[in-house]
């Protein structure tokens, strides 16, 4: 799972790299009055980092860029599986400094990479020493799903309780205002086929509100999570929220061990889990004569 | 012992991520005493202070920024210029969501912190665009409910100017 997330990052970052200094430069797009609001207290973001490092060995805006780089190396690492524990510290820690200890460029993506992050760290670095690796992944893959069920049950909840989902006034919104362009935009005169969005906005619901089956049986599992899977394509092609899908998407995959994965990357990507080898051995139909010459009765 | 501790740690990771969303869900004060100061510093390094909450429990009102240069007796509308990338303006975007939040809410202090931010940005601009003055606009995309275009089909989706701030 790892080794994906650090691709996907490493593509936001690259992506984000034209902007890097507007956004997280001295003063030049917002002032530093404006950025410090957003910035948690006690605690060390980029830029607070930078206004602290020496300007006559690099100056701010190289700083910035120095980091950024960094950033993408350290994702890159981690998907080529070099470096993979300092790979991993080096992007928990300038993820941290660049969106979760100043929130001002951040949105809900940011700190699901986070979590995602965080348990990187724990289960794949601190391997336990009196627990055999193999187990250790898997603790690692129940927890990460415990999460993602702790994600999806409370999104679930906090859509369920006002009346807009129900009806499908939110699904529609959300759709005809997306945060960034969409790939496929939905004309206003659709809002008239009510029923199609009421259901849209219900199966939101179910799907979020259920996401705790996905642990019953395999079965389940498959439709639960092909759903989820099916709304982050949704939202990735009506919102262009394409990193947060993305992610979203992988971290699915990854944790319930989705047939999908298998497909698309099942040759160089393992899921966080790592599964049991299946001993195949072929069940024996007949007695065998191991003397010499052997019984071929059953190729006469 | 190290199992219980393992064991321990997990119950209160997730005890935590709990808390901090039903106090979003529910609007609860979520003011923590200063013996937990750490609690709150774990909550950042394990991605939980971000709330879970998204869209919920209602989609509100989309705002953007928009510019207006006036030269020679033309008027201009404008993007934000500076920014380039998509996911750079998803961020601009958010940064405007989230402290657009006092429309639904009455946490005044957001209303300066944005009316500082867009005084901020028009004055940056101004800089670098050739203009008698520069007005920018922090405008907010009301969609008109089902309810609404059933009882007036011309009830059309319409802008709201929330901040305007002119740049001599």
């Amino acid at each position: 799972m790892l080794r994906g997330l650090g691709l996907l990052l490493s593509l936001d970052m690259w992506r984000l790299w034209p902007d890097l200094s507007m956004l997280f430069g001295q003063g030049i797009f917002l002032d530093q009055h404006s950025i410090s609001w957003q910035q948690r207290p006690g605690t060390l973001s980029i830029h607070t980092l930078i206004a602290h490092l020496p300007e006559y060995t690099l100056a701010s805006l190289e700083w910035i860029h120095f980091f950024g780089l960094l950033y993408i190396i350290c994702g890159l690492a981690l998907f080529f599986d070099h470096y993979y524990s300092a790979a991993m510290l080096g992007l928990i820690i300038l993820h941290y400094l660049f969106f979760v200890a100043n929130y001002t460029w951040s949105y809900g993506a940011d700190y699901l990479v986070q979590t995602g992050l965080f348990f990187g760290v724990i289960f794949c670095c601190f391997k336990g020493s009196r627990l055999p690796n193999d187990k250790w992944a898997t603790l690692g893959a129940t927890i990460f799903r415990l999460q993602l069920t702790v994600v999806y049950f409370f999104a679930g909840l906090g859509k369920a309780i006002g009346p807009t989902w129900w009806n499908g006034e939110a699904v529609w919104k959300a759709i005809q205002q997306p945060l960034a362009p969409a790939l496929f935009t939905i004309p206003q005169s659709a809002q008239q086929f009510t029923a199609i969005w009421a259901g849209l906005g219900i199966a939101t619901l179910l799907f979020e509100l259920g996401y705790p089956l996905l642990w019953i049986n395999r079965r389940i599992r498959i439709y639960i999570s092909t759903g989820i899977i099916l709304m982050h394509l949704c939202i990735a092609l009506t919102m262009g929220l394409i990193h947060f899908s993305s992610l979203m998407i992988w971290y699915n995959l990854c944790a319930w061990d989705h047939p999908l994965l298998h497909c698309i990357a099942k040759p160089m990507i393992k899921p966080l889990e790592t599964t049991e080898p299946t001993l195949q051995v072929r069940t024996a139909t007949a007695d065998l004569d191991t003397r010499e010459g052997g019984n071929n009765k059953h190729i006469k | 012992m190290l199992r219980l501790i393992f064991v321990l740690g997990c119950a209160i990771h997730f005890s935590m991520a709990s808390a901090y969303n039903l106090c979003i869900i529910f609007k609860l004060p979520d003011r923590l005493p200063e013996l937990f100061r750490y609690v709150a510093r774990y909550q950042d390094l394990a991605g939980l202070s971000g709330g879970y909450t998204f869209y919920g429990p209602s989609v509100g009102m989309q705002v953007q920024l928009e510019y207006i240069q006036y030269q020679g007796g033309n008027e201009t509308f404008l993007g934000e210029p500076r920014i380039q990338s998509t996911t750079g303006m998803l961020r601009l975007n958010s940064y405007f969501q989230s402290g657009s939040s006092f429309l639904d809410s009455n946490q005044s202090y957001l209303q300066d912190q944005v009316r500082a931010s867009i005084s901020n940005l028009t004055a940056g601009l101004s800089d670098i665009v050739a203009a008698d003055s520069i007005a920018c606009r922090l405008i907010a995309k009301h969609l008109p409910a089902s309810v609404e275009q059933d009882k007036d089909p011309l009830h059309s989706s319409r802008y709201i100017i929330l901040f305007e701030y002119i740049k001599n």
